[in-house]
């Protein structure tokens, strides 16, 4: 092109080509700086072209984009509006960050201005609402928004229309600040619907005034309640009124453009009424509007109808005017031809559905399900299931439907609906017998459903016994049909019809043969899936070995579950989003609260109050050495423990390190908090900043601001550093801000406190403690110290006016955490017993904790709790359970498992070999990064009930400590196995699978350790080669070491690489050991007190 | 009536039209317009399973289709459909209609959509505005 430079016009045909080319799918990187050119012609169409160029293409590039926000900033305030227009939809198309950076102070003042026309005005309040949607953060309240707000009554409809919307967003964020929208909106709205079709001139559209407007206005209303003047909604109530009747005139045209654009207008208005909620009047005319629409020849208002009622249903007022379209709604359901529509009748099926309607909606939608539309079954399922279980009144009607709900549609049965049946019957005894006999029969057809087999055999397996008594189910009837299906079943059922045998055992002695020789057959034993294998190993030893008492401990029936939301109500929630559905199944719930009444089951508990709770003692609250007896240590650290017990006049030296004096600043806020021979540190809330130099002699104040932004234990530290004489001196002072200055004192009634105290009742957030007063206890200092700690102290609280209770809640900065506490003294003994109770475990922990604790060095060996013995008992339930799953439990739930089971300390697995004589630990993992000292290295362990067991580490720096990494919950099934020529062994194994702690497991020596069990055996020929054993291969090594099994292991082992890993064991325990531990079972106290070989 | 606070009302009134699209029946793209910000690929994800959506059905059936978190409302014109999406609690027929109104292509559009909402619903405006502009050079 040479270097003369390119006239205008040129410049636009050449940038008009450049934007085709990239239209056609082709890269541009030139031309960008001529488009940009184009902006600051005076010409309309080059203007144009770049602008256009400029919205299609536009990129960061920084050096572009200023020189764009400088020519659209020109435009802006060129005064000309076909100018100022162009550049406001380029902001709006755009829409980007930087142009809201820009521009998103300057287009308020464009769309308040007196001056602005009203085309300018309408597309800057548009620009305005896509910058306040992209970057809300940019576009600043101010004193614009008033003058926004009366835009509403502007002359020029179009103003109006742009202005609506942007009232409408910037009115959810802000409601209060655009207020007086509502009545501005009101008049607007009167004024349209009253005027005569022709007044509105260019804004009828079809014979209909304003209609979209009219819309945005409904919707604007719909942020707010109704109006509280009473002139205000008795207009807006005129309105809404007039909207109704207008349906019910003759159309002015026939076009169908006119009856959609009425239409919209009517459905928003009903909209409207519905989400205020307080007319009945106006409700029911909408409802019986609506009627009429079913029944519509337009399968578009017929699809509205059926949406719009399904809100319609939720609302008291027209609940019952709803019911009465049951059949037509049914009728859509069979005659529909969209499967949108038919899905809609569904769900105002479901809104409608109560007492009076459920067993008919229920059998309609059953007989719907056979041939319902595939996408929507499982849906349908869904509904159904909630539905019955909802409204039974007679829990046998319940059971019919699910089952009849696997029958027609098993494939859509999720797993939430068949568990959802297992815990309804589990609960509720009067429906057990039923069941049984219910699914016996059902399984007897020749191809039922496997979800039938999973109900079928968990059921037969609790309460199989029920019908055992008539001969046609006989108990090896039952055996036979379940097993007669046992083999088309995958291998997750078979699992569970492995468990439902071993409950046969347990239930039935005579067809103990029969299930044995199942057990036994190669396809069970040497089944290639390890889970059913195990099942299949541990379930023969089990029923081998064990007692009859020992296995009706063993397996006894399942314990009632914890009521809780239904699974499946969560899983149609998350199957719905955040739809009305849910909305509305919430307001639902709220009217029908007595409908799943009956006392709530009291979930099995194991934490016996008595036991000290594993959690009251960790690692670092030091504590006294084992004693054989007596409550548990006294001296720990808890914060308040401390304040308590520690000695009252707290005349701690001012020792250099300054960690004295920390303790007693936990109830305190002033003081002095470190001094030498150079400076004293002192501390006063709420001071002023500091000078740099600082005086000999002189006192200065230097503010510091903490913000607590999660709960934490470790103190901050100050570093100080001056300089002193010429040389610069360091200090660091730990600052005394524990958890609990966060605090705010919350007042409550004694019923408000002890509903809390219930709802937290959780072991995990909970930390209890009984210490003995080392001072006077008395009542007036306790109480000066419980609100000195932050909390508010809550008199006539608690029913024994000894006690003290107090309330606070912790501001982190994310979260507000509710703390409870109580103090029990008991004068005679003088001990106090302290409980917390916090909404979150780890700051219940942490409150607790004394910071300082960490800091000191251990006096006290760490105690290892083991507790195997109710775990035993727990983790075959548990186990049991996984088949056939309640609904997985919590990540804290399998935590706390885990810990429990796993002793030693908090987050850390042992692997521990050895006899009776000692233990001697192998390999440790930490959850958390290992600490530097190992805790283990400080001295021995004491089971629960106090005796101690000796720790030989005999090599103390060959054990490394990992980190157990895993992002999931670990899945620990505990394994038991029976040795039978040694008697019994018991090994406590850990299933982790997919653990990344398997590889080190492995090169761990993990090989040599299990040749060196210790029956007096040396390690065997044949192990070596195994990578790694899962659980149930070490269970058969153990039990046998059958060489023939192990070659058919390693086979499996080979295609196996995710295994197991066994991390905990103990040593071989005789076999009236493990009577014992069974016996001790129902006792959590004694956990392994037993063990005393 | 103290049963309605401010917080229980805040409902969202929805975020206006996410994009429109004029295919052919081919799935042709003719027009396209975003109101969120959307990457290239996405775009012509979108683009294709719109068409597939809406295609599929007759004549008979509804102008609305549930699409992904929000729904579709389409009107064919002989070869051409006019789809818009919206928020799944949008008016369905005002949008429906809004698309009726609308005629003439691309340059109109911003005349008549801004910001992902209806701004000018007078047909004589709107061309008298582009009369105005034509007569611009």
């Amino acid at each position: 092109m040479g270097d003369k430079a390119l006239d205008g016009y040129s410049k636009k045909k050449y940038v008009c080509k450049l934007l085709f080319i990239f239209l056609l799918g082709h890269d541009i990187d030139f031309g960008h700086m001529e488009a940009v050119n184009l902006l600051s012609s005076n010409r309309y169409t080059e203007k144009q072209i770049g602008y256009l160029f400029i919205s299609v293409l536009v990129n960061s590039n920084s050096e572009l984009i200023r020189l764009i926000n400088n020519a659209i900033k020109n435009d802006l305030a060129s005064r000309n509006p076909t100018f100022m227009g162009l550049a406001l939809h380029c902001i709006a198309n755009v829409g980007s960050r930087e142009m809201a950076e820009a521009f998103a102070g300057e287009i308020p003042k464009i769309l308040v201005a007196g001056d602005t026309m009203d085309s300018v005005k309408q597309s800057a309040a548009l620009c305005l609402l896509r910058l306040y949607r992209t970057s809300p953060d940019l576009v600043p309240m101010g004193d614009w928004t008033s003058r926004v707000v009366h835009l509403l009554n502007d002359q020029h409809l179009g103003v109006v229309t742009a202005a609506t919307s942007l009232i409408t967003t910037l009115a959810q964020k802000n409601p209060e600040e655009f207020k007086t929208s509502v009545s501005l909106a009101v008049s607007r709205l009167s004024r349209i619907v009253t005027s005569a079709s022709t007044d509105l001139q260019d804004y009828t559209y079809y014979f209909v005034p304003a209609p979209w407007l009219s819309v945005k206005l409904l919707r604007l209303l719909q942020c707010y309640p109704p109006p509280e003047d009473p002139a205000v909604r008795g207009r807006l109530t005129e309105c809404l009124e007039t909207i109704l009747n207008k349906a019910q005139e003759p159309p002015k045209s026939k076009k169908v453009q006119h009856s959609n654009a009425k239409n919209a207008v009517l459905f928003e208005a009903i909209s409207l009424i519905i989400h205020h909620d307080s007319e009945p009047n106006l409700l029911v005319r909408a409802c019986n509007q609506l009627g009429q629409f079913l029944q519509h020849r337009e399968t578009n208002l017929r699809y509205l109808a059926l949406e719009s009622m399904c809100t319609l249903a939720s609302s008291e007022f027209s609940h019952e005017a709803v019911k009465t379209h049951i059949e037509t709604v049914i009728n859509a359901l069979k005659t529909e031809r969209d499967v949108s529509v038919r899905q809609r009748a569904v769900d105002l099926l479901y809104a409608m559905c109560d007492r009076s309607n459920a067993q008919q909606i229920v059998a309609e939608m059953l007989s719907y399900l056979e041939t319902a539309d595939y996408s929507i079954r499982e849906e349908i399922v869904l509904k159904v299931a909630i539905l019955a279980e909802k409204y039974a009144v007679d829990y046998t009607w319940y059971v019919d439907t699910i089952l009849n709900l696997i029958r027609i549609a098993g494939d859509y049965v999720s797993e939430e609906v068949w568990y959802r049946v297992i815990q309804i019957v589990i609960n509720r005894d009067d429906v057990q017998g039923y069941a049984a006999k219910t699914v016996f029969e059902a399984l007897q057809a020749p191809a039922c459903h496997e979800n039938l087999v999973k109900v079928g055999g968990y059921i037969l397996g609790e309460f199989g016994n029920l019908i055992a008594g008539d001969p046609r189910s006989s108990p090896l009837i039952q055996f036979n049909l379940l097993h007669s299906k046992f083999h088309l079943c995958s291998v997750p059922t078979r699992a569970l019809l492995l468990s439902t045998y071993i409950k046969f055992v347990n239930l039935f002695p005579e067809v103990k043969a029969t299930i044995q020789d199942v057990l036994r057959s190669d396809s069970q034993l040497k089944n290639a899936d390890v889970e059913l294998q195990q099942r299949a190993v541990e379930y023969l030893r089990l029923s081998t070995v064990a007692s009859t008492d020992i296995l009706a401990t063993v397996l006894e029936e399942m314990p009632p579950f914890p009521e809780r939301e239904s699974s499946i109500l969560a899983k149609l929630k998350k199957k719905k989003g955040p739809s009305t559905v849910t909305d509305l199944e919430e307001s639902k719930r709220e009217r029908s609260i007595d409908v799943n009444g009956g006392p709530e089951p009291v979930p099995a508990s194991t934490s016996a109050a008595s036991t000290p709770s594993p959690s009251a003692d960790l690692l670092g609250l030091g504590a006294v050495p084992p004693a054989p007896t007596g409550p548990p240590p006294s001296s720990g650290g808890g914060l308040l423990v401390d304040v308590f017990s520690d000695s009252a006049s707290a005349v701690a030296p001012l020792a250099p390190g300054s960690e004295d004096n920390f303790a007693r600043f936990v109830c305190k806020n002033n003081g002095v908090l470190f001094e030498n021979q150079l400076l004293q540190i002192g501390l006063k809330p709420n001071t002023k900043p500091v000078d740099p130099t600082v005086d000999g002699g002189a006192q200065v104040q230097q503010v510091v601001n903490i913000e607590c932004v999660s709960d934490f234990t470790e103190a901050p530290v100050l570093n100080i550093q001056f300089r002193y004489g010429g040389t610069f001196q360091n200090v660091s002072v730990k600052l005394p801000i524990t958890l609990n200055k966060f605090f705010q004192p919350t007042e409550m009634a004694s019923q408000d406190f002890f509903q809390r105290w219930k709802q937290l009742s959780n072991p995990q957030q909970e930390v209890q403690n009984i210490f003995k007063a080392k001072h006077p206890m008395d009542t007036e200092i306790t109480k000066a110290k419980i609100i000195g700690f932050g909390s508010a102290l809550l008199e006539e609280v608690d029913p024994n006016p000894a006690n003290f209770v107090g309330a606070g809640i912790i501001h982190t900065k994310t979260t507000q955490i509710g703390c409870l506490l109580r103090l029990e003294p008991n004068l005679q003994a003088q001990m106090y017993r302290l409980t917390l109770r916090t909404s979150k475990d780890t700051v219940s922990q942490r409150l607790y904790k004394h910071p300082l604790s960490e800091k000191l060095p251990l006096k006290a060996p760490p105690v290892l709790h083991l507790q195997p013995a109710p775990w035993v008992w727990r983790e075959y339930r548990t186990q049991f359970e996984k088949g056939c799953s309640r609904p997985a439990p919590s990540k804290k739930e399998s935590k706390k498992q885990r810990h429990v089971f796993i002793g030693l300390t908090q987050g850390c697995v042992a692997m521990l070999d050895g006899d009776s004589s000692g233990l001697e630990v192998c390999d440790l993992w930490f959850e958390q990064s290992p600490p530097l000292r190992l805790p283990a290295c400080h001295g021995g362990f004491e089971d629960s009930g106090g005796t101690p067991i000796p720790l030989k580490l005999l090599q103390p720096h060959s054990v490394q400590p990992r980190q157990l990494v895993s992002e999931q919950p670990t899945p620990a099934v505990l394994t038991l196995v029976f040795h039978e020529t040694l008697g019994l062994a018991v090994i406590l194994g850990l299933h982790m699978r997919n653990n990344p702690c398997l590889g080190s497991l492995e090169d761990s020596g993990f090989h040599h350790r299990l040749g060196k069990i210790p029956d007096g055996s040396s390690s065997r020929p044949g192990l070596v080669p195994c990578p790694v054993f899962p659980a149930s291969a070490l269970g058969v090594l153990i039990s046998g070491y059958d060489s023939q099994r192990l070659g058919g292991l390693q086979e499996v082992d080979g295609r196996r690489l995710c295994m197991t890993a066994v991390a905990l064991f103990l040593c071989c325990l005789r076999m009236s050991l493990v009577q014992g531990l069974f016996e001790a079972m129902p006792m959590a106290s004694k956990g392994i007190a037993c063990y005393k070989c | 009536m103290e049963r309605f606070s401010l917080e229980e009302t805040k409902r969202s009134i929805g975020w206006g039209i996410r994009f429109i699209l004029i295919q052919n029946r081919a799935g042709k793209t003719r027009l396209a317009k975003w109101y969120m910000q959307f990457d290239d690929d996405e775009k012509q994800k979108l683009i294709e399973e719109v068409h597939a959506v809406v295609t599929v059905r007759d004549a008979k059936h509804t102008n609305f289709v549930e699409f992904r978190n929000f729904k579709i409302i389409y009107r064919r014109y002989a070869g051409l459909y006019f789809c818009i999406c919206v928020d799944v609690n949008d008016n369905n027929l005002a949008y429906l209609e809004a698309i009726h109104n609308f005629v003439e292509v691309y340059t109109v559009v911003d005349e008549m959509f801004l910001a992902g909402e209806i701004r000018e619903t007078s047909q004589t405006k709107v061309l008298k505005q582009l009369l105005m502009l034509q007569s611009l050079e």
